[in-house]
Parts: C-alpha cells; sequence; structure tokens
C-alpha cells in the first residue's frame, strides 16, 4: 500500500521500512538465530578442543560434532530463509518509495517542471538507497540482539569483562552514528551529480534527431563529459569521506579487541577466569566485531537514506500548480458554457470570451503562447493569475478536479502515446477513429490495430501519432472537448477529411478547436478570433473573412 | 510490429578484456590499492595472532608480562590498519570511479553516433538505464568486489599458512572444504548469470515504464490515466524486483553449500586434533589456534566466492555499457556516405549537387515492409527542392536518409561538397539557456554573431521579448517555448552552422498566421544559397520551390515544377487543390 505523506525525511524512511514489518521481524528474527549459531561456533570449538585435551581422541569429539552439526544446521537455514525475507523488506521498501515518486508525478495538481531524467534518478536510484537501508535494518536488529545477548554471555563469565564490553560498544556506536551524519551533505551533493548526469543523458537522448541533425553530437557529449566530471568529483568526495568513517570505524572496532584481549588475558592470569572460559571469551569477543561491523554500516546506510529521503520528500512537497479541492461541486447536468474572463494565462495577455454549449466552436489566436493558454487553463495545467476561467457559470477551480477533467477533456497538439498496442492507446471506437483519419493510420501499419507503439512512438510518423492521440480523445466522447491544433503534423488533405468528419462525431456536444487552421474553423459552428489589443470577434469563419482584415491575415494560407 | 529490439549486449569476453585494459592503464594506482588493501588485511590478521599468542602464554603459566606484548602488537596493528583501510577506500575510489565515469561518457558518445532507428527501436529509456543504473550498480559492484576480494584474499593466505605453520595436517583438513566450495561456485556461476542478465533488462523496461511517466504527465493528467500509467510502473517495478528475489534465492542455496563445506573443514580440523592430542603430537594451544583460524576463516572465504557474485552482477551491467561501445565500432553510420562527407574539392557545380540514387529502406527488415521504396533524386546548389505527400507516406524517413540517420538497406547517398544538415520535423529544446542551445551548432560563436544570426531568421523579435534575453533557461524545467518559436530557433541554429545541404523537415502544416509567415521567411533566408530539400506540408511553400517530388508509399510518385505538376492532375493537384480550398 502507498504510504500517507511523510513529513520529515526520516518519517519517510520509517515509513518506506514498514512496508513490509512482517518480512522484517521475520528476517531479523532468522538473522539472529544466524548470528546465535554464529557465536556458539567458537563455543562448541572452545569445548571440544577442551573435551579432547584429556586425550580421549574421537570417542570425546563425537558428541561435539554432531552438536556442531545442529549448530551449523542452524545457522545455515536461519540465513537462508533471513536473507530472503530481508531482500524483500528491501525490495519492498524501494517499490513504496519509488511508487510515491511516480504518484507525486501523476498527481493531478501538478506542478512538477522537473526534466524527465532528474525523476528517474528520484525514482530509481534515490529509491533505491531507501530501500538499501531497509534491507540492512534486519541485520542490524539482529546484530545488536546477538550483541547484547553475548554481553550477558559475557557478564556472566565476569562482570568486569561484560562491563567493558558494553561500555566500549555503547561508546563506539554513538561516535560512529555521529561521525557518519558528517556524509550527509557529501550524500547529497553525490546524489544531485548524478541527477544532474541523468537528466542531460535523457535530454540528449530525446533530442538525438536534432544533434544528429546538425552535426552537434559532440557539442553535446562535451557538455555531457563535463556534468559527468562534476558528477565524478561529488562522489569522489564523498568516496572519500565514507573511507575516512571506515577508517574511524575500523580503528573502534579494533580498540574494543585490545581492550576485551588485555583484561581477559589479565583475568585468567590472574585466575579469576578458566582457560576455556577465556578461549570462549576471546572467540566471542572476535565473533562480536562481525555484529559490530553491521552496526557501524547502518550509521552511513541511513545517512545515505536520508540523504535520498531528503530529495524525494523535496519532490513530494512541491506545490500542485492549482488547487485541487476534494470537496469541489459536481460537474451538472447541463454542460458546455465555457467564459474565459479576463483570464491571464502564461502568456499575459488576458483573454475574454464565451463559447455556447452543445457548438463547436472555433478559437483562432494571433500569438501561440496565447493559444496554449487557453488549452492550459481549460486543462487546469495552471490557473490564471488574474480572471478567471468558467463552466457553466462556475469558476473552474470550484468544481472537483476530476469531476472537471472528466466533463472537460484536453487534447494537447504534442499529446505522447504510450508504449503498448494502437488499441491500448486508442480503445476501440471506429467512430472516433474514422473522425480521427486515423483508419489509414492503423491500416498502413503492418499489425494494424496490435501493432505496438514504441516509446515515445517513434516509428509512426508525426502526422500519425498525432491522429491516433486526436482518436483517443475523440473516443471518450467528453461532454467538452478542447482540441490544440490537432491537425498540424498531417497533411492537409488528411486534415480536410479531420475537419470535415469532426462535427458529425461531436454533434450536440462542446467541442473547442484552438487553431489557426481554416479548414477546422470554416467547419466550426461559431469562430472566436482574438487579436492583440483588441476585444474578441465572433461569427462565422466565413462572415470573419469577408469584415475583418486580421483575420483573413491570419488563417489565410 | 514485434517486441522492441534492444541494444546490443556486449559477450563476456569483451567484458573481460576492458577490465584488464583498465587495469593496466593505472599499474601504479592499482598497485598502491592492492598495497593499501593488504596492509589492512595483514593488520586485520593481527587479532586471531594475539588471540592465539595470549591462550598459548596462559597454557604455558607465563607471567602477566607475556599478555602485554601481544596485546601491544594488537594495538599498533589495529591503528596501523585503520590507516590502511582509509587508504583503501580513497585509492580504490581513484580507481574505480574515473574508469566507471569514463564509460559512461563513452557510452554517450557512442549512443549518439549510432543509427537513430537502433537507438530509438531500444526506446531511450534502454539507454537511459545503462548510462545510470547500469553504471551505478557497476561502480557498486566493482567497489565491493576490488575492496573485499584483496582483504579476503589475504586473509585467507595468511591463514592458510598460520595453520600450516602449527602443524601441515591442520591445513590438510582444512583442504577437504576446498572441492566442495569449488563446485559450489561452479553451479552457481553458472545458475545465476542469466538471472542477472534478465535483472538488468527487467531494470531497463522499469526505466521506460517511469520515463513514459516523467516525459507525459499532461496528457496523462489530462486523458485521467493516472491509475493506469502507475499501475504499469508498478508491475514494472515489481517485475525488476522480482528477478531480484531470484537472485537471492540462488545466493542463499549458494551460501548454504558454503556452510556444508566449512562444517566439513572445521570436523576435520577437530578430528585431526583430537588425533593429535591423543597422540602427543600438538598442544591444546595449537589445536585451539588451529580451529579458531578455520573459524575465523568463515567470512573471508565466503566474501571472497561473493565476489565472483559481485564480478557476475558487474559483468551484467558492464556487458550492457560496454554492448553499446563495441556496437557503434560495427554500426556506425560513418560507413554510410553522408555522414562523412567528402572533403569539399573544387569541382564543377553538378559535381556539388546533393544525390539520392536508388535509395531503399525498411525499419526493420524481414518484418516491415519498405518505409522508402527506390527514391532517387538530386539537389542542385542553391536549389530548392521540396517534397510532398499525406503524412506517413515516408517523407520524414527519407530525411532522415538523407541527413545519416538511418542506413539505407540499397542505394546511396551522394554529399560532396560536406555536410548535411537536417532541421527536424519535431523540434528538440534542450535544458540549458537559448543561447546554449544555437551553441550547439557554433560552440565558439560571439554573442554579437548569435545576435545577428537571431536578427537574419527574425528570431530577436521574440527572443528579445523573453524574461532574460537569448539567456533565458528553456528546455525541460525552462521557459517554455511554443513548437513555431522552438522551430525558429532551429533555423536559427541552422544559421550558425552554414551547412552546404539543408533538409528541412518542417514542423507544422499550419500557414497563414503572422508567426508561420515569420517562420517562412527564416527558412527561405536559411535555405538561400544552399542546396536544400524541404518536406512541405505547406503546400505553398512547395510551390515556391524549383522543383518537387510526391511521395506515396515511400515511392516518389509524381516529380516537376508545381506548374507541370498542377496541369498533370495527378496527387499532386489534388493536395493542391485541397489546400486552396479555404477560406
Amino acid at each position: 500500500m502507498p504510504i500517507s505523506a511523510p513529513a520529515t525525511p526520516a518519517a519517510l524512511v520509517r515509513a518506506a521500512l514498514l512496508t513490509r514489518r512482517r518480512d522484517l521481524a521475520a528476517a531479523c528474527a532468522l538473522f539472529t538465530g544466524h548470528q546465535l549459531g554464529e557465536s556458539l561456533v567458537p563455543v562448541v570449538v572452545g569445548a571440544a578442543v577442551s573435551a579432547v585435551a584429556g586425550g580421549g581422541g574421537m570417542r570425546a569429539l563425537t558428541p561435539w560434532l554432531v552438536l556442531l552439526a545442529a549448530d551449523f544446521a542452524l545457522l545455515s537455514c536461519s540465513y537462508r530463509f533471513g536473507a530472503r525475507a530481508a531482500q524483500r523488506a528491501k525490495q519492498y521498501a524501494a517499490h513504496a518509495v519509488r511508487i510515491q515518486v511516480v504518484e507525486r508525478a501523476v498527481a493531478p495538481g501538478g506542478g512538477l517542471d522537473q526534466p524527465p531524467g532528474a525523476l528517474l534518478t528520484l525514482a530509481g536510484s534515490d529509491a533505491n538507497r531507501v530501500g538499501a537501508f531497509a534491507g540492512m535494518c534486519a541485520s542490524g536488529l539482529a546484530a545488536a540482539i546477538a550483541l547484547a545477548a553475548s554481553a550477558a554471555l559475557l557478564l556472566g563469565y565476569s562482570p568486569l569483562l561484560g562491563a567493558v564490553v558494553l561500555g566500549c560498544v555503547t561508546l563506539l556506536l554513538i561516535a560512529v552514528a555521529r561521525i557518519s551524519e558528517r556524509l550527509r551533505g557529501r550524500y547529497r551533493d553525490e546524489q544531485q551529480g548524478a541527477t544532474d548526469a541523468a537528466a542531460l543523458a535523457e535530454d540528449v537522448v530525446r533530442g538525438l534527431r536534432v544533434l544528429r541533425g546538425i552535426g552537434a553530437e559532440q557539442a553535446a557529449v562535451a557538455d555531457y563529459r563535463r556534468v559527468s566530471r562534476a558528477a565524478l568529483v561529488s562522489a569522489r568526495r564523498a568516496a572519500a569521506r565514507e573511507a575516512t568513517v571506515e577508517a574511524f570505524e575500523s580503528l573502534a572496532g579494533g580498540c574494543y579487541l585490545v581492550a576485551v584481549a588485555a583484561v581477559g588475558g589479565w583475568l585468567a592470569l590472574d585466575g579469576r577466569l578458566s582457560l576455556g572460559h577465556l578461549i570462549a571469551v576471546l572467540g566471542l569477543a572476535r565473533f562480536l566485531t562481525g555484529p559490530l561491523q553491521t552496526l557501524f554500516a547502518l550509521g552511513p546506510a541511513r545517512t545515505r537514506a536520508l540523504a535520498s529521503a531528503q530529495r524525494i520528500l523535496d519532490l513530494i512537497q512541491t506545490p500542485a500548480a492549482v488547487h485541487v479541492r476534494e470537496d469541489g461541486i459536481e460537474v451538472g447536468e447541463r454542460v458546455g458554457a465555457i467564459t474565459f474572463r479576463g483570464a491571464v494565462g502564461r502568456s499575459g495577455r488576458a483573454l475574454g470570451f464565451t463559447v455556447g454549449a452543445g457548438r463547436m466552436t472555433g478559437v483562432a489566436l494571433d500569438d501561440p503562447a496565447a493559444a496554449a493558454d487557453v488549452a492550459q487553463l481549460l486543462a487546469r495545467e495552471y490557473d490564471p493569475v488574474d480572471g478567471s476561467v468558467e463552466l457553466d457559470g462556475s469558476p473552474l477551480p470550484a468544481y472537483r478536479l476530476g469531476a472537471l477533467r472528466e466533463a472537460v477533456l484536453v487534447s494537447f497538439h504534442d499529446a505522447a502515446l504510450f508504449p503498448g498496442t494502437i488499441a491500448e492507446n486508442v480503445g476501440a471506437d471506429p467512430a472516433a477513429v474514422y473522425a480521427a483519419a486515423a483508419d489509414q493510420v492503423v491500416q498502413s501499419v503492418p499489425g494494424g490495430r496490435q501493432a505496438r507503439v514504441g516509446e515515445d512512438a517513434r516509428n509512426l510518423s508525426g502526422g500519425q501519432v498525432q491522429r491516433l492521440a486526436l482518436a483517443r480523445a475523440l473516443a471518450a466522447h467528453p461532454p467538452v472537448l478542447v482540441l490544440h491544433e490537432p491537425t498540424t503534423a498531417v497533411d492537409a488533405a488528411t486534415a480536410d477529411a479531420v475537419a470535415e468528419r469532426l462535427p458529425e462525431l461531436r454533434k450536440g456536444l462542446t467541442t473547442i478547436v484552438v487553431t489557426t487552421s481554416p479548414a477546422l474553423l470554416s467547419r466550426c459552428d461559431q469562430v472566436v478570433f482574438l487579436a492583440a489589443g483588441t476585444d474578441a470577434v465572433e461569427g462565422s469563419h466565413a462572415d470573419l473573412i469577408r469584415r475583418d482584415d486580421a483575420y483573413r491575415n491570419l488563417v489565410t494560407r | 510490429m514485434n517486441a522492441p529490439r534492444l541494444l546490443p549486449v556486449a559477450p563476456s569476453r569483451d567484458v573481460l578484456r576492458w577490465a584488464v585494459a583498465q587495469a593496466r592503464r593505472r599499474p601504479g594506482l592499482l598497485a598502491a590499492t592492492l598495497a593499501a588493501m593488504g596492509s589492512a588485511a595483514a593488520a586485520s590478521l593481527a587479532a586471531p595472532l594475539a588471540t592465539g599468542e595470549i591462550v598459548q602464554a596462559l597454557a604455558a603459566h607465563r607471567g602477566g608480562s607475556a599478555v602485554v606484548w601481544p596485546a601491544v602488537r594488537l594495538g599498533v596493528a589495529v591503528v596501523v590498519g585503520a590507516g590502511a583501510v582509509r587508504a583503501a577506500g580513497r585509492l580504490l575510489a581513484r580507481l574505480v570511479l574515473p574508469a566507471v565515469a569514463d564509460l559512461r561518457e563513452q557510452v554517450l558518445e557512442a549512443a549518439v553516433a549510432l543509427p537513430v532507428d537502433v537507438v530509438e527501436a531500444g526506446g531511450a529509456g534502454d539507454l537511459i538505464a545503462r548510462v545510470c543504473d547500469d553504471v551505478e550498480q557497476l561502480t557498486d559492484a566493482a567497489q565491493n568486489a576490488l575492496g573485499n576480494f584483496a582483504q579476503a584474499a589475504l586473509t585467507i593466505a595468511a591463514a592458510f599458512v598460520g595453520l600450516a605453520a602449527l602443524d601441515w595436517r591442520f591445513l590438510l583438513a582444512a583442504c577437504l572444504a576446498v572441492p566442495v566450495q569449488l563446485w559450489t561456485l561452479r553451479w552457481y556461476l553458472r545458475a545465476c548469470r542469466p538471472v542477472y542478465a534478465a535483472g538488468r533488462t527487467a531494470d531497463g523496461r522499469r526505466t521506460a515504464a517511469l520515463l513514459g511517466v516523467f516525459a507525459a504527465m499532461p496528457t496523462i493528467r489530462a486523458l485521467r490515466l493516472e491509475s493506469r500509467r502507475l499501475e504499469v510502473a508498478q508491475e514494472a517495478s515489481l517485475d525488476a524486483a522480482g528477478y531480484e528475489f531470484q537472485a537471492t534465492r540462488l545466493a542463499t542455496r549458494f551460501y548454504g553449500r558454503l556452510n556444508a563445506a566449512e562444517f566439513l573443514g572445521l570436523g576435520a580440523i577437530l578430528a585431526t586434533a583430537a588425533v593429535l592430542i591423543a597422540d602427543g603430537q600438538t598442544s591444546l594451544g595449537d589445536a585451539t589456534s588451529a580451529a579458531l583460524f578455520f573459524v575465523g576463516l568463515f567470512d573471508p572465504i565466503n566474501v571472497a566466492l561473493g565476489v565472483f557474485d559481485d564480478l557476475q552482477q558487474a559483468s551484467a551491467g558492464l556487458g550492457r555499457l560496454l554492448g553499446v561501445v563495441i556496437s557503434t565500432a560495427a554500426d556506425s553510420p560513418s560507413a554510410s556516405p553522408s555522414a562523412s562527407p567528402s572533403p569539399p574539392r573544387r569541382a564543377h557545380d553538378a559535381d556539388r549537387s546533393l544525390r539520392v540514387e536508388d535509395v531503399c529502406f525498411s525499419y526493420d527488415p524481414g518484418t516491415l515492409p519498405d518505409a522508402v521504396v527506390g527514391v532517387s533524386l538530386e539537389v542542385g546548389p542553391g536549389r530548392t527542392v521540396a517534397v510532398v505527400g499525406v503524412s506517413g507516406s515516408g517523407k520524414t524517413t527519407l530525411a532522415g536518409i538523407i541527413a545519416g540517420f538511418y542506413r539505407p538497406s540499397s542505394g546511396r547517398v551522394h554529399a560532396p561538397a560536406g555536410r548535411v544538415a537536417l532541421v527536424a520535423q519535431q523540434p528538440h529544446v534542450f535544458a540549458g539557456t537559448l543561447a546554449d542551445n544555437l551553441r550547439l551548432a557554433a560552440p565558439d560563436a560571439s554573442d554579437e554573431a548569435l545576435r545577428a544570426a537571431l536578427d537574419r531568421t527574425g528570431a530577436s523579435a521574440w527572443v528579445d521579448a523573453l524574461p532574460q534575453g537569448s539567456a533565458t533557461p528553456v528546455g525541460a524545467g525552462g521557459h517554455p517555448l511554443t513548437v513555431g518559436q522552438a522551430q525558429h530557433l532551429a533555423l536559427t541554429r541552422v544559421l550558425l552552422l552554414d551547412p552546404a545541404y539543408l533538409v528541412l523537415d518542417e514542423a507544422t502544416a499550419e500557414g497563414g498566421s503572422d508567426a508561420a509567415r515569420v517562420l517562412d521567411r527564416a527558412a527561405t533566408t536559411v535555405t538561400r544559397g544552399r542546396a536544400a530539400l524541404v518536406i512541405a506540408h505547406r503546400l505553398s511553400q512547395a510551390a515556391e520551390a524549383d522543383h518537387i517530388h510526391v511521395m506515396r508509399a515511400g515511392q516518389v510518385v509524381e516529380s516537376g515544377t508545381h506548374r507541370e505538376l498542377v496541369a498533370e492532375d495527378g496527387e499532386y493537384a489534388r493536395l493542391w487543390h485541397v489546400w486552396n480550398a479555404f477560406p
């Protein structure tokens, strides 16, 4: 299940950890069993050697060998299933975080303007870093348990020795946690470098045709090289700091061993510790460096995860471009009248016009940026900075967004197809396919409706993609359909066919065509012409051609 | 159409060769890294030695001072070891990180040189996954493998020497584990290779699914495809995780078998100790040391054998990276005549024509029919030739062949006077400033040169109106440009490039608006003085060309001047009639 919005990086990591708490708990229990098995090995060995010290030979050894075999069975099986559970905890935690990034990307409120490659790093590498920490947590917990158990055991052998071990371990863990905190900035830089490189690589691959067209591959590669080198510097800095932290861990672990060996040896010399116990103690102390290292490694891993979690959180918390109201009004029975009241979008132009319900209206603008505003404002990709856009008398933000988008469908001129078959993209609606003149596309590609559209649909021509995207929008039969330059990439004859077929399919429904194509405009019931600095002019296409010079100038070929 | 053809993957032979070459490139650094790792490993051996010594001293009832020296030696070793760990970490980063950065740069460099259809067939996702995910995974695996292996190998070697020094029969007993370990390793490497390879491919699919979301967010919102696209991304993500689970299942079985080998060796050593002690041939201390030596070997041996696992993972990623680099050598379009312009030569004008001779091309030979069938045409210097036709008739593919994006399956493109530039139909705007976008064509162009080019194409009018003029960030995350503006930018860029030949794939069929007329004028400015082939959607553009070819289903079906073709009453006449039907 997706996680509800966390407030801090730590909360995000915690929530990711707990996505599979059963696996985490199982892994922890099993790893503890594994640690127990491992820690018993030197104990059994010590006992076995002591048992044969009297010269009892194989007979004295056999029971201990049986015990050893049982111990190995325990440690091996518990590791096997523990590791599998830990891997599940790791992968599902990464998956949960990845899906949070995707959920934010598809959130109805929009507002993300990161390049796709940058989002990819967040959903890939950063999510994996959070997952990796989750995977390590089980072994970390098990290590802590082993440490506690061993300390108890040591306390039993010798209170002094137990106290030394416990004291050392506590001090060390605090110190390592402190020092690895200093890695966080380095890890963030490292991930930022990787993000920049990924974003650029994605940009280059996407713009490959442009680069090849002007022979600028080398310039782009040089650019990538520069960013890649910068990422390398960050990565090396993080690695260098990491090496220092590791060295500190190694030093700390060593000091602990020295302390245990010295105190243990001294106690044995004093005769306060038997030889068998000393062997066991030293073996245990050495064994404990394993769990200790595991706990040490948890520090940097946590820091990595927190640095990545911070980056993901920044994304998730990016404010939406439009305010999304859960309690917005529903769209009424009769929908279709659209009014722009001095609405100012990103082009800076105030737009004012009215579109009647149930008709096909052409909207012609002399500024492509303002034309884009009309489509984007109706799609609520962003809201007007001034003025308002209304549907049936209520401003768009008053509606529940889902209901609004269901009622008002905007088809952008550069709408993307998704990887899959044509049928999966467009659906099965022969009337819509015909109206978009996409029937020719289906006929001309091998495989027809089952033909696969690749990523970016590069195996189709621009005109073919545009027609399929149009068919997809038409197939939804929304009460209000907004088409933004739907035939820019198709030839004149095909565009004419589309223009001729559209009114028939959309009869009785509201259709807004934002275009300067005379073929489309001439088929509209009404045309709204918006020129800079003047009020909207309305009329039929033929009418406007006759009486408005600016309009004639705009749409005449 | 069949499933996407992914980019090639290099065979393990090439992967090995690359790794060896990398090792040889920086012998000093490699030696220093190994030395540091060796020191760290040697220092870590001090612990069991000191333990043995302490036990020995106690068993021999020597005084308390006998414990001091082993403890001091252990302390020194700890300090030296920590220093060595730090040096090893830093040196390892210097060894691995630059090599991997080099590789990712090479991959991108190779990718942009591949035929466009090869890159696009696999989808951008496959390539991006390689440059990002595979690189990261390779870095981790390489650092792990190198770091662990040297240390583990040294620990193992030292422990074996130690065992032999105690009694050669202990060593012999320990060696009982070796055949089991080798057999396990062999089994494992064979079993996990396909799983890792499939896992990397699944990662590529996941990347493609994620990009499908991240690159189309407005479309997803408008069509309310949120839950469907989320579902697709979820499926791809879980599918990739599935391969990780498979790999873990294999790895845990691998370690289970290694545990069995450990038990075998340890049991043998204990039995040996029992026999030798009974015979009075070894001391209790020696027996303890031998057994503890071997127990101490469990981890290093598992680590050393686990390194093969890392290597296997690394080589799966590395194979995918090198696959791109190596395939370029074989598949480079430089083999095609158009992409390697012969040096300009002084020749008669007729020899400087762009000539397309009987060119055929299919996106997937054997599966797909030819998208371009036997097209021949010629564009003389200073002339403009238009290609028209309904959408999907092969015009853009033809443009791609002439510009060297695709290698024709037969026929050739002859461009004797220099570079063929192409202005693509879908003008991509790169993230960066507007000036950065222009300088792609002329990296050394001065601000004045940029300004002059913008003035000549008439783009300065709107560029100056941008928030920061030509320094305005555009592209992903920047100021949005309209398709017309992007096309205008592309035309200005070509002006800066100043190519001998120009293929212009028009971005829009819409004509008439002021913006479109400005674009028309810019196109005229840019084509002037060059041999230009214009893929015309606006027939008003075609009408002004010196010559027109009409394409249908990949073939040229009509050729002639505007006047001739209109008179001919064929396809062109029909298109012209529709075009002029409005208003």
